[in-house]
């Protein structure tokens, strides 16, 4: 088995490797990126730095695309709307918790 | 009996899916209620049957739903669409009859093993659906969609999502926690299997709530040949009697005596990496917040810890200090609710 891997902020991945660690063809990565679904630091794809975090991301994507029958751009505002749900989950967790 | 004899299902020859064989002798499975599931009628039209999917599949996602059964319940929304939304299948599932019940135990009908034909090409949807739909339309990889005639179908397993929960203190030390998952196998015979996991999770210091481990190849078995998909692990702190994490600061709140907030005062702060002296500045009211550079969770950049300090009054419980309380009214003429207009 491969060892746990903290998908970490800091850590990135070029195109080719984020490619390889989410198990998807290079064109999808871009593809994802087209659609704002990806943000990697750089302009060019040969500059692209991805966020380890992407790797599920791309997951997630390829997921809501085929369970919800999502074109990207709804694909790209489903994410983006459950990012400010999960964050949100999070802080309401945290302030129940808080509350005691 | 309850349920009349049922003409074979399997009829002609060939077909893309070989029946798993061997679940006769397996324990009883249950039947499943495809319409009961989806909350259509048996006679509902595909129209009704997708928009039904669509919407338990907005409830239920994994990736949408918080809801602690949702994986399960969105694998039995998406089997039951699997089978309803293609003719062949359905046809062939209602020829069952209408007398089954949820859950109730299923065998299949006479003949099933002998003729074993498949119903309606290949399917998509992940290995992980039922016994029950197994025995009828055949077990998927190994012996089912990916390996037949019309084969050459691949499919990566499902991302599985859990949360792990550790101490903020193991947040601050690293620390290597075992977690228990139970995932889906490939048996022998091409079924899907359930198995019980444990693996040993090294959690780094420094990781900060809402961190995802990925335990690669650690989801749901693929099909076909395909990978299995991974498990990510979130992490979540425990609730902690003295400190709350926001990202990589670390958030407390400090009590001090009146006397210390008015003159300044060097008092003792706890933080995660032990005890400091924290320099109280002369004249400080309750609701200051000061900051202890670099002493909140480690990393490339260490977050910081930021003391909230709480004035706590003395309570007066002998004559000696109402008297002390009472000249320092006369001392220090003080209206609180100046700024109220009151």
């Amino acid at each position: 088995m491969n060892d746990p891997q903290l998908l970490h902020e800091d850590d990135s991945l070029d195109l080719d490797e984020m490619a390889r660690a989410s198990g998807v063809r290079v064109d999808i990565i871009v593809e994802l990126v087209s659609h704002d679904i990806l943000q990697p630091r750089g302009h060019h794809a040969r500059e692209w730095r991805f966020p380890a975090p992407s790797i599920e991301r791309v997951h997630r994507a390829l997921r809501l695309r085929r369970d919800l029958d999502l074109n990207w751009p709804g694909v790209s505002l489903g994410l983006a709307l459950l990012d400010e749900l999960h964050d949100l989950r999070r802080r309401h967790r945290t302030l129940l918790r808080r509350l005691g | 009996m309850k349920h009349a004899p049922r003409a074979p299902i399997w009829e002609g020859e060939g077909g893309a899916f070989r029946a798993a064989a061997g679940y006769a002798d397996r324990s009883p499975m249950q039947y499943k209620d495809y319409y009961d599931i989806l909350g259509v009628p048996r006679d509902a039209d595909a129209a009704a049957i997708k928009r039904a999917y669509r919407k338990l599949a907005r409830k239920y996602h994994p990736d949408v739903s918080e809801e602690a059964d949702a994986e399960e319940r969105f694998k039995e929304v998406q089997e039951a669409y699997e089978v309803l939304k293609d003719a062949e299948k359905r046809e062939a599932y209602d020829r069952l009859g209408s007398n089954w019940r949820e859950g109730e135990p299923f065998t299949p009908p006479p003949g099933w093993e002998q003729d074993p034909r498949g119903h309606g090409g290949g399917f998509h949807g992940g290995a992980d659906f039922s016994d029950f739909f197994a025995s009828i339309f055949g077990a998927a990889p190994g012996g089912g969609a990916g390996s037949g005639p019309r084969g050459g179908f691949q499919m990566r397993g499902e991302d599985r999502n859990a949360r792990i929960r550790i101490r903020l203190e193991d947040a601050y030390a690293g620390v290597t926690r075992a977690f228990s998952f139970v995932t889906t196998e490939i048996g022998p015979r091409g079924e899907p299997q359930q198995a019980r996991k444990t693996v040993n999770v090294t959690i780094p210091k420094g990781v900060t709530e809402g961190q995802r481990i990925r335990l690669a190849g650690q989801g749901g078995a693929g099909f076909g040949g395909g990978p299995a998909g991974d498990l990510f692990l979130e992490i979540e702190f425990e609730p902690h009697a003295v400190f709350h994490a926001e990202g990589r600061d670390i958030h407390v709140e400090l009590p001090v005596a009146p006397w210390e907030a008015a003159l300044g005062a060097k008092v003792k702060a706890p933080t995660l990496g032990g005890t400091v002296e924290l320099s109280i500045p002369p004249g400080t009211q309750s609701g200051r917040r000061l900051r202890l550079a670099g002493r909140g969770l480690p990393g490339k950049v260490a977050g910081d810890q930021y003391a909230t300090l709480r004035i706590v009054t003395p309570p007066a419980t002998t004559d000696e200090h109402r008297e002390l309380y009472r000249r320092m009214a006369e001392l220090m003429p003080f209206d609180p609710r100046a700024g109220l207009g009151t």
